[in-house]
């Protein structure tokens, strides 16, 4: 169980980092995304679907990091964790529902969809709908094969 | 796959999420094997058999599997 501590104590500096760094950006698209948003080629909703995103994974992530610590301070809750992590029915579900693949392209495409937002509206809504999609199967997948086994 | 483990846990008098801790799976993995869903893999079986030290043998039952 050491080493999965340590595994945990690396997840949480990272998370830490990457909220620190996405509160930092937030507040900068507070004070200056509205200001680019009078430029013809730029649109508000952009703005508000990135400052949504952002929000979104600030607070997932910050919701992760209390439970890494919860974990982190009891035995059982931490065996649990653990359990969980590697339990081999969820790694059947899960990679028969494509997870990780469908996750990782999905993350890669709104990323797109966001960049691309800069230059093609049209382009923009197409990439992130289809990263929607994509996510909607995957959890439809892991619903039915976790009912299934 | 049929299995012994409900038996069992009622001798020993265990709930699902303590036989999970001690053999390093999720309650929800325990319940499926119980109800014959999912057919665990060979190292979980062991881990299950040896917590009751019993055989493989005494506590899944492979009689469907020699049918085949």
């Amino acid at each position: 169980m050491e080493k999965y501590k340590k595994i945990l104590k690396k997840r949480i500096i990272f998370l830490t980092i990457f909220v620190v760094f996405a509160v930092l950006l937030q507040i900068f698209i507070f004070y200056n995304g509205y200001e680019v948003a009078d430029i013809e080629s730029f649109r508000d909703e952009l703005v508000g679907f990135q400052t949504g995103l952002l929000c979104s994974m600030i607070i997932l992530f910050v919701f992760q990091i209390v439970r890494y610590i919860r974990a982190m301070k009891n035995d059982t809750q931490l065996k649990k964790l653990y359990n969980c992590e590697n339990d081999e029915r969820r790694k059947d579900i899960k990679q028969k529902s494509g997870g990780n693949v469908l996750l990782f392209s999905s993350v890669v495409i709104i990323f797109a969809g966001i960049i691309s937002g800069y230059f093609n509206e049209v382009v923009s809504y197409t990439l992130i709908a289809c990263a929607f999609f994509q996510l909607n199967l995957c959890a439809l997948l892991k619903l039915y094969y976790s009912k299934k086994y | 796959m049929k299995t012994k483990i409900k038996e069992l846990r009622k001798q020993y008098k265990l709930s699902q999420e303590e036989l999970a801790l001690a053999v390093g799976t999720t309650r929800q993995t325990i319940t499926s094997i119980e109800c014959g869903k999912y057919t665990s893999s060979l190292v979980l079986a062991y881990k299950i058999a040896k917590y009751f030290n019993l055989s493989i043998e005494e506590v899944f039952d492979f009689s469907e599997v020699e049918e085949i």
